[in-house]
This record gives C-alpha cells, sequence and structure tokens, in this order.
C-alpha cells in the first residue's frame, strides 16, 4: 500500500502544479462576485427565475 | 476674323502669364518631399534654403548630443529626440504627442517653420533607432508640415558613404512654425475602446505580444484584444541598418486584412515605424498612430488584456530567470 | 546470539516519526503557498494553512461525522453528533451575522426542493459504504488509507456526473434558499440557529437517555469541535464564503475529464460562473480545492509525526468495492444535495439556511440504509 500511496501522491501534486503553472497568468482565488444572483455556491440557478 | 483672333490670343497670353506667375510663387508645387531621402540626395540638396537637417540622435541609439557635437551632416540642427520634448507625458502617461502650442514652440525653435523641407537624421544603427525617425516624421505631420524627408540609413550610411562632416554645435535660428494639427493621423484611446472596423496592428516583438514580457511603465501582460502582431523590425533591414526595399514593405503588408488600421506599441515608438511605412511609404490609407499604446492601455485594470502567459512565467520571473 | 535478542531484532518497530511522507507533505504544503504567494494571492496561501490545520485536528480528534453517526443510529451514542453541533454553533456565531451584514460575504445556501432531498439521501448511504463523508474522506486518505485513495477516486468521478445531473434535476422544481436572518435579521437569525441547534441536541440526547447510551463528549471530541469551529471561521474569513469539500473534487474531475477530451462546453453546470471560471482557471485559484490540498497534507503530516505511515494492508476487494460504491454515491449525491457533511450539513446551518436542516432529514435515512448495506460488504454495522 505504502507504494501505491506514493506514485498517487507524487502523480497527484504533479498534476496539481502542471495545472497551475499552465494556466493564464493573473487569476484570483473566486469570490462570492462569481455567485452572484445564484442559488448556491456553485452557481445554480434560482427556482424562482426558473419558473417559466 | 482677325479682330476675334487676336482678343482671343490677347486672353490666352493672359492666362499664361497669371499661370507661370502662380507657378513661380508656389514652391509647394514642386515636387513633394519623399519620405525617405538618399544620402547622395541629401548631399546635393543640403546647401538649399529650405532644408533643414534634423540630427535627432539621442541616448535611445547611444549617441546623443555628444555623438552629434564630434561630427555630424553640415548643417544639421541637433534636437534631442528623447529630451527636446518630442514626447511628452499628458494625464500621468508618458511619450504622448505635445499639444499644438507645445509642437509648434519646439519646431520653431529648432528653426523649421512651414516652408522648410525637414530631413530627419538618425543614427542608423538600429530599427529601434529608426523607429525614432518614424515618431518625429509623423509628430511633424500631425502637426501639418507640409515637406518631411527621413535620411535613408541615417548618419551611418553618410558616414559610409564618406561625405563631408561637421564638429561643433551650429545653434539654430528660430523661426515662427503655425501647424495645422492633422487629427487624422491619431487615435486617442476612447476611438481605440470603442473599435469596431479597424485593425489592431501591434508593432512590439512576439515575447511582448505574447505577454513574456513587459514595458516597466506597463501595468499588465499582453496585448489589446483582437490585434495583430507586426513587429516593427520586420520592415528593417538589419545588415544595411536601412528600411526594407519597397517591393519587400509592400508584401510584408499586404498580409494585413485591407481597411482602416491602428498601429500601437508600448508608447508609440515602435509603431511610429508600422505607420510610416503603411502611411508614407506605402501610401495606404486611413492609418492611425495610437500614441498612449500599452502603457496607457493597461493604467487601468478594467480594461481587457489579451495574453497567453501562464503562471509558469510569473515563477520564472519571480525565481530570477523570467521576464 | 540469545533468543530473546535475536527476537527482538526480528521484532525491531518502525519508527515513529515517518520521514519521507512528513518531508513530503510539509514540502507540498509549503510549495504551493510559495505558488500563491507569487500570484499575490494570500488568501489563497491562509487557505491552504487553514486547511492544513484542520487536517491536523481532525485527525489527532478522529472527528468522523460519519461514525458518529452511526453509533447515535445504532447505539443512540450521541456524543459525536453533539460535538459536531457544538462546531457548527461555533461557526455560526461568526457566519451568519458577517454574511448579512458585510457586502462580500455569502453563507451557504440552496434551494429546497427534490434534488436536495435525492442528494442528501443518496450521499447519506455512500459516506456509511465509504466510512467517511467530506471531511472523513479527507482526512483519512491523507492520514495514510490506500482504501481512502479508493473512495476519492470514485467521489471525484461521482462529482463530476452529479456535474451533469444536477441541472435536469433542478428543474424538477423547488423553492429559493430560506435564510434565518433574512427574516430575523443578522442577530435573531443567530439566535434561531443557536436554538435549532439546542433543539436537535436536546432531542439527541432524550435518544441516548433512552437507549442507555452515552451522551456526554470527551475532551478530545470537545476541543476538536471548538478548534474546527475556530478553523471554519478563519476558512470563511479568508475565502469570503462558508467550508467547502466537494467543489473542489468536482472541479479536480472536471478538468481531468476535459484533459481526456471530454467536451463541456455543452454542459450546463459548467456554463454557470463560478464552475466555468473554475474549469477554466488553476486549481489553486478555487478555494474549495486549496482547503481541500491543505487538509490531505495535514492530515498526512500528522500521520507521519506519529507513527508509520501507510503500512496497513489493503483491506479485502469486497471492502474495496464498498468504499468504491460509496465514493461514487458521495460525489453524485454531494452535487445534487449542494455539498456534504461539511458543505451542505455544517455550512448550511451555519450560514443560518435550511437547506442545512433539510439536508441532514434526508441524509439520516439514507446513512440507515448504508448501514444496513455494510455487512454486504464485510463492514462492521457499528
Amino acid at each position: 500500500m505504502r507504494l501505491v500511496y506514493a506514485l498517487v501522491f507524487l502523480l497527484g501534486v504533479t498534476a496539481v502544479l502542471a495545472d497551475h503553472l499552465t494556466s493564464p497568468s493573473s487569476g484570483r482565488p473566486m469570490s462570492p462576485e462569481d455567485f452572484a444572483g445564484a442559488c448556491a455556491p456553485c452557481g445554480a440557478p434560482c427556482p424562482s427565475t426558473q419558473k417559466k | 476674323m482677325f479682330r476675334f483672333a487676336a482678343s482671343y490670343s490677347r486672353r490666352a497670353l493672359l492666362a499664361a502669364a497669371v499661370a507661370i506667375v502662380s507657378m513661380v510663387s508656389m514652391p509647394a508645387l514642386a515636387a513633394p518631399a519623399e519620405p525617405l531621402v538618399t544620402p547622395q540626395w541629401l548631399n546635393e540638396n543640403r546647401s538649399k534654403d529650405d532644408v533643414v537637417v534634423l540630427d535627432i540622435r539621442s541616448a535611445i541609439d547611444g549617441g546623443g548630443v555628444e555623438a552629434y557635437l564630434k561630427a555630424h551632416i553640415p548643417g544639421a540642427v541637433h534636437s534631442d529626440y528623447d529630451k527636446a520634448g518630442w514626447r511628452v507625458t499628458r494625464n500621468g502617461v508618458p511619450f504622448m504627442l505635445p499639444t499644438p502650442a507645445e509642437i509648434e514652440k519646439l519646431v520653431g525653435e529648432t528653426g523649421i517653420d512651414e516652408d522648410s523641407h525637414v530631413v530627419i537624421v538618425p543614427a542608423g544603427v538600429s530599427a529601434t533607432d529608426f523607429g525614432s525617425a518614424a515618431r518625429v516624421y509623423w509628430t511633424l505631420k500631425a502637426a501639418g508640415h507640409p515637406a518631411v524627408s527621413i535620411l535613408d540609413g541615417g548618419f551611418a550610411a553618410w558616414q559610409a558613404a564618406s561625405y563631408p562632416v561637421e564638429f561643433g554645435k551650429n545653434p539654430p535660428s528660430p523661426k515662427i512654425f503655425s501647424g495645422k494639427i492633422d487629427n487624422s493621423l491619431l487615435a486617442e484611446i476612447e476611438a481605440v475602446e470603442r473599435n469596431s472596423n479597424a485593425t489592431l496592428l501591434d508593432a512590439r516583438p512576439a515575447s511582448f505580444f505574447e505577454g513574456r514580457q513587459k514595458a516597466p511603465a506597463s501595468k499588465t501582460y499582453g496585448h489589446i484584444p483582437g490585434a495583430i502582431s507586426l513587429d516593427s523590425a520586420a520592415f528593417y533591414d538589419p545588415a544595411t541598418n536601412k528600411l526594407r526595399s519597397k517591393d519587400e514593405l509592400a508584401a510584408i503588408a499586404s498580409k494585413l486584412p485591407a481597411g482602416p488600421v491602428v498601429a500601437y506599441c508600448n508608447t508609440g515608438h515602435w509603431a511610429a515605424t508600422n505607420w510610416f511605412v503603411l502611411s508614407a511609404m506605402l501610401g495606404r490609407p486611413d492609418v492611425r498612430l495610437y500614441d498612449g499604446s500599452m502603457v496607457e492601455w493597461t493604467a487601468d485594470a478594467r480594461r481587457p488584456v489579451a495574453s497567453s502567459r501562464t503562471r509558469w512565467d510569473d515563477v520564472k520571473k519571480a525565481l530570477g530567470f523570467g521576464s | 546470539m540469545s533468543l530473546a535478542a535475536t527476537e527482538a531484532r526480528a521484532a525491531a518497530p518502525l519508527p515513529r516519526l515517518d520521514w519521507p511522507f512528513l518531508i513530503a507533505s510539509v514540502l507540498a504544503a509549503a510549495v504551493l503557498i510559495a505558488l500563491v504567494l507569487i500570484d499575490g494571492q494570500p488568501a489563497a496561501a491562509a487557505l491552504i494553512g487553514l486547511g492544513f490545520a484542520l487536517g491536523v485536528v481532525f485527525l489527532k480528534a478522529e472527528f468522523s461525522f460519519t461514525a458518529s453517526w452511526r453509533r447515535l443510529i445504532v447505539r443512540g451514542q450521541a456524543d459525536g453528533f453533539l460535538g459536531g453541533l457544538l462546531l457548527i454553533a461555533i461557526a455560526a456565531a461568526a457566519i451568519v451575522p458577517v454574511a448579512r451584514l458585510v457586502p462580500g460575504f455569502g453563507g451557504a445556501i440552496a434551494p429546497l426542493g427534490p434534488s436536495l432531498l435525492i442528494g442528501a439521501f443518496v450521499f447519506g448511504i455512500g459516506m456509511q459504504l465509504a466510512n467517511g463523508c467530506g471531511s472523513g474522506t479527507l482526512y483519512t486518505v491523507g492520514g495514510g488509507s490506500g482504501r481512502m485513495i479508493v473512495t476519492l477516486a470514485f467521489f471525484i468521478a461521482g462529482s463530476v456526473i452529479g456535474s451533469l445531473h444536477l441541472p435536469a434535476f433542478l428543474r424538477l422544481g423547488g423553492v429559493d434558499p430560506i435564510l434565518a436572518a433574512d427574516y430575523l435579521g443578522p442577530w435573531g437569525g443567530l439566535a434561531v440557529t443557536w436554538a435549532s441547534l439546542a433543539v436537535a441536541a436536546f432531542a439527541a440526547i432524550a435518544i441516548a437517555r433512552r437507549r442507555g447510551a452515552s451522551f456526554v463528549p470527551s475532551r478530545r471530541i470537545v476541543i476538536g469541535a471548538v478548534l474546527i469551529g475556530l478553523l471554519s471561521i478563519g476558512v470563511f474569513a479568508a475565502g469570503h464564503h462558508p467550508w467547502s469539500v466537494t467543489f473542489g473534487f468536482t472541479v479536480w474531475g472536471a478538468k481531468l475529464a476535459a484533459l481526456a477530451g471530454f467536451d463541456f462546453s455543452a454542459a450546463e453546470f459548467w456554463q454557470w460562473p463560478g464552475p466555468k471560471r473554475a474549469l477554466g482557471d488553476s486549481i489553486l485559484s478555487d478555494t474549495s480545492s486549496l482547503t481541500d490540498l491543505g487538509m490531505i497534507f495535514g492530515a498526512m503530516a500528522t500521520a507521519a509525526a506519529t507513527a508509520p505511515f501507510a503500512r496497513n494492508p489493503w483491506p479485502p476487494l469486497k471492502s474495496l468495492a464498498a468504499a468504491a460504491i460509496g465514493g461514487l454515491l458521495m460525489g453524485w449525491g454531494a452535487r445534487l444535495g449542494f455539498g456534504c457533511n461539511i458543505g451542505a450539513f455544517v455550512g448550511g446551518i451555519a450560514s443560518g439556511s435550511l437547506n442545512g436542516w433539510v439536508w441532514f432529514a434526508a441524509a439520516l435515512p439514507g446513512c440507515l440504509i448504508g448501514i444496513r448495506l455494510r455487512p454486504l460488504f464485510g463492514l462492521s454495522r457499528e
């Protein structure tokens, strides 16, 4: 298990680093402005806006 | 019949006389100033009364007034491109086109008026140095000056051809210059923001366009969204230190979309070369220079900037081996 | 050599300090903190650090929502459950008023409807099969459990699938979020929130009394609850919204899927502003991912500093199957239910939002079913 764990850990950290370093420069951590008007932190629309 | 013929010929004679007198008294109807002139042409014409040889060497080409004092074209006056006031700070943005009053004062003090034929002499050592000449050319044209040329190859070409040189000062005799501002050469930031049909032409090297490098005074890396990259150095032949041939220039420019063009760079220096080639050399209509360029554009974080810069570029810069 | 000495040699214990994993986890956290600081994001660095601390506390206190709810259901033992309520009460003290009074800060809200009920119910099943919930998965995988790697992998996969289904489930109907502070103001909302926690506490104590089980939390649980509550306030302060676990998993899964070629431009969830930005930007620009990663590193460092790391043998295949199914159900359920035990239960109630209690009410029967299914996979009923 130790070996598998170590491999998975290394792979995971490498993936995080690769994702971060290839991402476009000058972003910012998400803030509630991104969710403004949404009904949940993930941005889901409110049922009241869905009633058509 | 003779009486009719006699009155007819008298009118013709009168018309011809008026025409000849008009032509003689309007020197502007002589051949218009070529945007580029050769050292040979300058050597043949430098003694003419209306020719003003304007040496613009500055710290940008490594020469400046010291190089001028050591050796210059006989009769040339010096105006430092960087320090004399050809570009000024307006509303906190550096290197902008001066106000009409400032231009009139600068041009007049340099001994230039509307009757002069100005021949701008750069050092002739690099594409960037040529940009200084192109920017001065543009400034004079924006101020409505009718006759401006650039010496192809600059002072270096003059010396290589072994034409005579002078040393020491040659102070200009001030004149009064009344410019008529030509707004069709300038693009202001509001026009760039509203732009819908003009091609935005980025004159900077690819590393600036892509966001791997930026001017110190710019706040963000990248280019104005929608802009096309055309490094102004492409128009310049470093082997001969002159602009490329007209055919080569036209071939490079043919890749651009048709229609209006707004040339920009970091501060409107490199972009002046692009403007000069397209507008003055190739005669393309509706080419403007956005002199605020990226330094002005990035001053407000709300204006969008496009780039392919990644966080790896940021890390490289933080660790000291990037920019 | 004497027999005793030979035996002693053969049974030489492993060192208590597992250097490689201790160094790896601390180094990983440090590198990520350095990267976000280079990016000019001190709040992001704080979130990694707070996550790290959460990992330490959860592991040291063995603060398991899953196990404590199972104890409550099976034996009526309420100590762990009460610890959770204490945690929420502490977090609510800051979150309810600040979310209402300070612009830029928001609570963990969610619409109430079929999606929430189904999602929470399914999550409840999954958490009992997986032996861990949102926080539980993080601190046990960080603590060196290979079984939890399986859970986490399927948790991530289930989250992406859930993201694709959520819009359809939302169209089944529901009502807009109900926030106590909207009706009663910041302090009235806090009072109602605390009152609801008190009611739940009394109910749990009554259950424990009736079944003759203990309900007084140990010192370990109380200290753990207090620390986690305070750390949650820190996460809220740095991220401007309550601590969330499962959104991070959803983003990780989607990024992997996108790398493999999946096109999310047709997926409604991924056109909503939050998810769209998170998918296109760095993992380290997502608050949920920052605390998730920090928590894994913190738990790993703690485990490696006190015992040999990841030395347990792999559990039997049946157990791993439960881990996989449980993870999948949790991932899918958390997306539909707008979060897990942390995001929806702790976050929701601590925000004074009704979805927190509704989530709990739906997850509990799910847990009942999950507990019933455990023996099928060779897992204990307690």
